[in-house]
């Protein structure tokens, strides 16, 4: 059971990367892509007008991916005065109560972005303009993200819980995870 | 659980009591809000979760907010490829006439690159780890030298392309490059009153920085050519926004590309750095965007409870006039930046403070400016001010008290900023209303 944990584990952290490089490459694309439009406009005097849709739903791409590798690399911002004054016994059960509490809230989000696809499934939605993308491929990149964000906070108490014994005051860094 | 059933005051209690109690407990702030913007929705509103990824698809399917990973992609390239090194050693040749030498060049030089990167926190790092260790070897106090590279990061959150105004145009509504055009005179003029305060200090205490190094006039001529690079790409990316060529984020697309040329031309290109700016990029994106479309929820939730509009209408009613009310908003934030950063301040506040703006008259492009003036006291008060933490990070033998007691000669300038803008707005409605 134990080393299906750790397998787990290992295995969400590294999609968690991969997801993150990902993004990183999309931020790049974004940028040659920008940058090709603006080329084809001012010296062919002909752009296709395709950038500002497909970055926009880059874009999210990349947030979806974001958020849990910004967890995983240093986390998401936090208050720390409060907590980081209490006894460490008290800290760590207080971590435990906010991953659990962060959990939900992504849990649902992640229920209610399945919704969403449900939605653009029946309705069959797609784009305004002339690309006529239909929307649940960018739509589709919300559900992974808060899938993976969910998984990758699942992780963490996991190791939060496994740690018990190990725990230190260092772990309370306002900006880390 | 309908409004029927409890009372506006009650629900909007319990709202804001869950979050408060998640925040303060160190919950992550995106989901202390989420948290309490779900119990509204569900308990009180009787709708679902699915918001949260509407609101997601909603505002970050956006064109204009891709202008954010763009920029930091732009900063964080020019951070490894140099041209801080030139940036700083020109503004010193041209400017070591002055008191305090050193320590002005690295104001100026963060005042340009802050320009450039949009990151405070970026501009922090690349000069806490290329300038500071310099000013220190030359024999610069750390009261003077770390108080000058701390408070220079402060300008890139004012002076354009500002990140932390991208997501208040977003999240407003707002005309991004009239914005920008309104950040620009405060952003120079908080250069300026940050440099006079150095020229003081040096001149008052000339201990806390080596004699004056006099350079020739073929060095001081060397010293434009040094700044040539950042100033190219800074006119082109703002000269394409504010001459109306490009949007902020083809802006930015070209700025990236160029700092990626810029990069080849030092021989400093190569895949890790890419990588590594592309990442900075990516975890920006990751944090500032869910605070934008979840404090959307929850300014939607207070305004179908009608808390907003309750809010509102009990500042309007106070008896303190226009500026009092401004006075405790002002107020309010600063307290706030004791203990939360600056944007998630700005997010957080805006679904009550905007309808109470709205109220009073006030312009939302003249507040924005002011709020990230304000804001600006909070990137360098302990215990979360942003820029102390990135300092500290690459400089860790010096505490984050001696970092923010070296801040603290400079908080009169950003004072008197604000006092000016308050008292004479079109210091920055001016500009935006002449080029648009």
């Amino acid at each position: 059971m134990r080393k299906l944990l750790s397998f787990l584990d290992n295995l969400i952290d590294r999609i968690v990367f991969i997801g993150g490089h990902v993004g990183a490459i999309l931020i790049v694309i974004i940028l040659f892509l920008t940058m090709f439009e603006i080329t084809l406009r001012y010296v062919f005097n002909n752009a296709p007008m395709i950038a500002d849709e497909i970055t926009a739903y880059m874009l999210v791409a990349v947030v979806a991916m974001g958020l849990a590798y910004r967890w995983r690399e240093g986390g998401h911002v936090r208050v720390e005065a409060l907590v980081s004054r209490l006894p460490a016994k008290a800290q760590y059960w207080l971590r435990f109560f906010t991953l659990t509490a962060s959990l939900v809230f992504t849990v649902m989000a992640t229920i209610g972005s399945f919704t969403l696809i449900g939605r653009t499934i029946q309705y069959n939605l797609i784009s305004n303009s002339w690309l006529r993308v239909p929307l649940i491929w960018p739509q589709l990149f919300i559900p992974f993200g808060f899938v993976l964000l969910s998984a990758y906070i699942l992780c963490v108490i996991g190791r939060h819980l496994a740690e018990r014994s190990e725990f230190q005051a260092a772990d309370w860094k306002g900006l880390d995870g | 659980m309908g409004e029927a059933g409890m009372g506006l005051g009650l629900q909007a209690i319990i709202i804001i009591g869950i979050m408060l109690f998640l925040l303060a407990i160190g919950t992550e702030i995106f989901a202390a809000i989420g948290a309490g913007a779900l119990v509204g929705l569900i308990l009180f509103l009787n709708q679902g979760s699915e918001h949260f990824a509407l609101s997601m698809w909603n505002w970050v399917n956006s064109f204009t907010l891709t202008a954010v990973p763009l920029f930091i992609f732009m900063g964080a390239m020019l951070a490894h490829s140099g041209v801080i090194r030139l940036l700083f050693r020109g503004a010193d040749r041209i400017i070591s006439f002055l008191p305090g030498g050193m320590a002005a060049s690295s104001l100026l030089a963060s005042g340009v690159f802050g320009a450039i990167s949009g990151s405070s926190i970026a501009s922090v790092a690349a000069f806490g780890t290329s300038v500071l260790p310099e000013m220190e070897r030359l024999g610069y106090k750390p009261r003077l030298a770390i108080g000058s590279v701390v408070m220079g990061g402060t300008l890139s959150v004012l002076i354009p392309p500002s990140v932390i105004l991208i997501g208040y145009g977003a999240y407003m509504g707002l005309s991004i490059p009239r914005l920008f055009a309104a950040g620009l005179i405060p952003g120079i003029i908080l250069m300026l009153l940050y440099l006079i305060t150095v020229i003081i200090m040096a001149t008052v205490r000339p201990d806390l920085c080596p004699p004056k190094v006099k350079y020739s006039f073929k060095e001081k001529l060397a010293g434009f050519l040094d700044i040539t690079p950042a100033l190219f790409i800074l006119t082109v990316t703002l000269g394409s926004i504010f001459g109306g060529i490009m949007t902020p984020t083809e802006a930015a697309a070209l700025g990236g590309f160029l700092s990626i040329i810029l990069s080849l031309v030092f021989r400093k290109l190569n895949l890790t750095i890419v990588k590594e700016s592309a990442l900075t990029a990516v975890k920006t994106a990751a944090m500032l965007m869910p605070l934008i479309f979840i404090v959307k929820i929850m300014g939607y939730v207070f305004n179908y409870l009608g808390t907003t509009d309750a809010l509102a209408a009990f500042m309007a009613s106070l008896p303190l006039g226009k500026y009092g009310i401004l006075s405790v908003i002002f107020f309010i934030y600063i307290l706030l930046g004791f203990i939360m950063e600056g944007i998630s301040i700005m997010l957080l506040s805006l679904a009550f403070v905007a309808p109470i703006l709205t109220m009073l008259g006030f312009n939302f492009i003249w507040f924005g400016v002011i709020m990230v003036v304000v804001n600006e006291l909070g990137l360098v008060t302990p215990p979360f001010g942003l820029n102390l933490f990135s300092l500290h990070a690459v400089v860790p033998k010096y505490s984050i008290f001696t970092i923010a007691s070296a801040a603290v000669p400079f908080y009169p300038a950003v004072l008197i900023l604000l006092t000016l803008c308050v008292v004479f707005p079109d210091i920055v409605l001016w500009l935006p209303f002449q080029l648009y």
